[in-house]
């Protein structure tokens, strides 16, 4: 597993040319980290900066504390995991009182899920009091009314994000499911909703059955695809998202290399998630991709902002 | 990620240590290769998955200790041989091997990894084992780690109170140099203060809500550490900078919830 974190770009001493403004904030590097790893306290976010990520997410949070789904939760599979967590979260107030007390060192949006707009309209309010940016998760694939239950319907995504937006002053991005055909048009209605960006992918529906026992792997049963599997999945998606948005979409889903990293931008990613790769990996995944990076950049002399959608033009 | 899935194996043989606490071997090379103070997560189809230290291994068996608590461990004690489960892993960090006297400290069930960790002194150092726990008929393993001082709850063997309380005494007049220790963390806490304070090492195993065991989902986060990859051993400058270690664990929503 570690082979395949290592770069095949040479990289150099500590060179950062990936410092970045978006969405009105700056960060020291586009990647950051992916909601629901590592993000349940605090501690575990400013974790991600102390090893080099440019920003984070938040665990999910809703307006109550809730435990998750019964165990098993996670399940390896061959390059990636299948997890059901559950969205278990300590509650957007809670959480936000503890992170009211920590210095994270970098930006951080707090990702909240809820079941229709108002909730989102609160959520959101809350969530402000102790963030930079709020994501909204219209996207988990494994969890009852929440989630990708209301993240596929234009008409409502658009609702949501439009309540968000004015719940706060802070920029809004809404986080897109990859299971369905509509992406693109998910996509348009959360930008006529007034999102400042869009995040994608978040994981992609599947599930594990033991062939031994017989039976689902997974407590829930069912549960959401992540690492490098995904990665062509997210690739596409963020590649159709640029052709029909003019809002800086981040990417998401399966980066662990500076090659993984490069080509979502090259489809028209702005910034970058990492979510399992800090589990198959090492925590350096953020410091690494980031060198790798740089020196992509260097060596093809461009800009961050030269690479992003470079893919689409001939 | 591939590793990660549960192999499923038949119990080969299982023993009572006390009214409370039950071994099960298993064949499992991977964790029979295991580290002392590595853990696995065992699956209990239709039931859950839990973390288990790896508490002894023999050729390609690994063997598991454990402690009649809820519903998934109530499962595994009433398995039988030739019953299935499943065991993904190993995982973690276990403990260092030693290099000169040291004392092997343990409370409760937390013997289970100490006692693989005893198993596995092939370098034949000085090792003093202390076990605690609540009574007489809970002290695990206490001829086979030879231990020199037992201390039970109740006094009905041994020093009538907390191990914790006869390490002084122990440690007088013996050139030791560490303490290895596992179980409930208000002795882990009493133990690190005791090293500081005479300039002893110490590396303890710490428990955790543990859903993933790899490092993704937070869930058994201290601070900023990850228990379960970067632990659940951990040296004594690294207990000595946690904030909520000895104060607080997390629940399984992520509540702080004091120890
Ligand atoms: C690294 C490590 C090593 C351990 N080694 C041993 C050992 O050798 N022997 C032993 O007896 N015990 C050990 N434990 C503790 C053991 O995991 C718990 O006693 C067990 O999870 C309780 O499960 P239960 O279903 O019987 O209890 P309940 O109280 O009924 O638990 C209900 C549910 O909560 C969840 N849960 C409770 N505790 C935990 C936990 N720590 N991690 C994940 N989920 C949890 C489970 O999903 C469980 O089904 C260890 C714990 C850790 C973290
Ligand atoms: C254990 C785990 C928990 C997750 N929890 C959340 C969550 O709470 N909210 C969310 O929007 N996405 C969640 N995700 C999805 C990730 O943020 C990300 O979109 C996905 O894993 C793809 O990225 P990756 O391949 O880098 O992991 C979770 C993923 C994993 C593996
Ligand atoms: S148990 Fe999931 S990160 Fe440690």
């Amino acid at each position: 597993m570690a082979s395949s974190c290592r770069a095949t770009v040479k990289t150099v001493g500590n060179r950062t040319g990936t410092s970045t403004k978006l969405l009105g904030l700056k960060f020291t590097n586009p990647l950051f980290l992916a909601s629901g790893v590592m993000g349940t306290t605090p501690g575990g976010l400013k974790s991600a900066v102390d090893a080099g990520a440019g920003g984070v997410v938040t665990k999910s949070l809703g307006l109550e504390a809730r435990k998750g789904h019964s165990s098993p939760n996670v399940v390896g599979v061959d390059c990636g995991y299948l997890n059901a967590m559950g969205l278990p979260n300590p509650g957007v107030e809670y959480f936000t009182e503890e992170l009211s007390k920590v210095d994270v060192g970098a930006p951080v949006f707090a990702s909240i899920f809820g079941e229709d707009p108002d909730q989102f309209a609160k959520l959101t309010e809350i969530a402000s009091g102790a963030a930079d940016g709020i994501e909204l998760n219209l996207s988990c694939p494994h969890a009852e009314k929440v989630g990708s239950a209301v993240g596929t319907d234009p008409d409502l995504v658009e609702r949501i994000v439009s309540k968000a937006v004015d719940a706060t002053d802070l920029p809004v991005l809404a986080k897109l499911t990859p299971n369905t055909d509509r992406i693109v048009d998910i996509g348009r209605a959360a930008e006529s909703g007034g999102a400042a960006g869009v995040v994608a992918i978040n994981t992609v529906s599947g599930m594990a059955i033991d062939v031994e026992t017989k039976r689902p792997v997974l407590g829930n049963v069912t549960g959401g695809l992540s690492g490098r599997a995904i990665h062509p999945v997210a690739v596409k998606a963020v590649y159709d998202l640029y052709e029909g948005l003019s809002v800086p979409i981040i990417g998401v889903g399966g980066v662990e290399t500076p090659e993984t990293a490069v080509e979502l931008i090259l489809a028209g990613a702005s910034a970058l998630q990492i979510g399992t790769a800090v589990a198959t990996c090492e925590l350096s995944v953020f410091r690494d991709v980031d060198r790798g990076l740089a020196e992509y950049l260097s060596q093809e002399d461009l800009s961050l902002e030269d690479l992003v959608g470079l893919a689409h033009r001939n | 990620m591939g590793n990660d899935k549960p192999r499923i194996r038949e119990v080969a043989l299982t023993g009572q240590e006390s009214p409370t606490v039950k071994t099960i071997r298993l064949y499992d090379p991977p964790t029979s290769d295991a580290a002392p103070g590595q853990f696995a997560m065992l699956w209990v189809p239709d039931s859950g998955e839990i973390p288990i230290a790896i508490s002894g291994t023999e050729e390609e068996y690994s063997e598991f200790t454990i402690k009649h608590r809820g519903e998934t461990t109530s499962e595994i004690h009433d398995l039988g041989v030739g019953d299935k489960i499943g065991v993904r892993g190993p995982y973690g960090v276990g403990f260092s091997r030693p290099t000169g006297p040291a004392v092997i400290l343990g409370g409760g069930y937390g013997v289970a990894p100490l006692r693989y960790f005893y198993q596995s002194n092939s370098s034949n150092v000085p090792l003093t084992t202390l076990i605690g726990a609540t009574s007489a008929e809970e002290l695990l393993f206490v001829d086979e780690l030879d231990a020199e001082i037992v201390s039970t709850d109740d006094g009905s063997r041994g020093h009538h109170g907390y191990i914790t309380e006869v390490i002084e005494d122990v440690l007088e007049g013996k050139d030791v140099e560490m303490i290895y220790t596992a179980g409930p963390e208000p002795m882990i806490l009493r133990a690190l203060e005791i090293c500081k304070s005479r300039g002893l090492d110490l590396e303890a195993s710490l428990e955790r809500v543990m859903k993933c065991g790899v490092g993704l989902c937070g869930s058994c986060l201290i601070d900023g550490f990850r228990v379960c990859k970067d632990g659940p051993v951990v040296g004594l400058d690294q207990l000595d900078e946690f904030s909520e270690f000895g104060r607080w664990t997390r629940t399984a929503s992520g509540k702080k919830e004091p120890i």
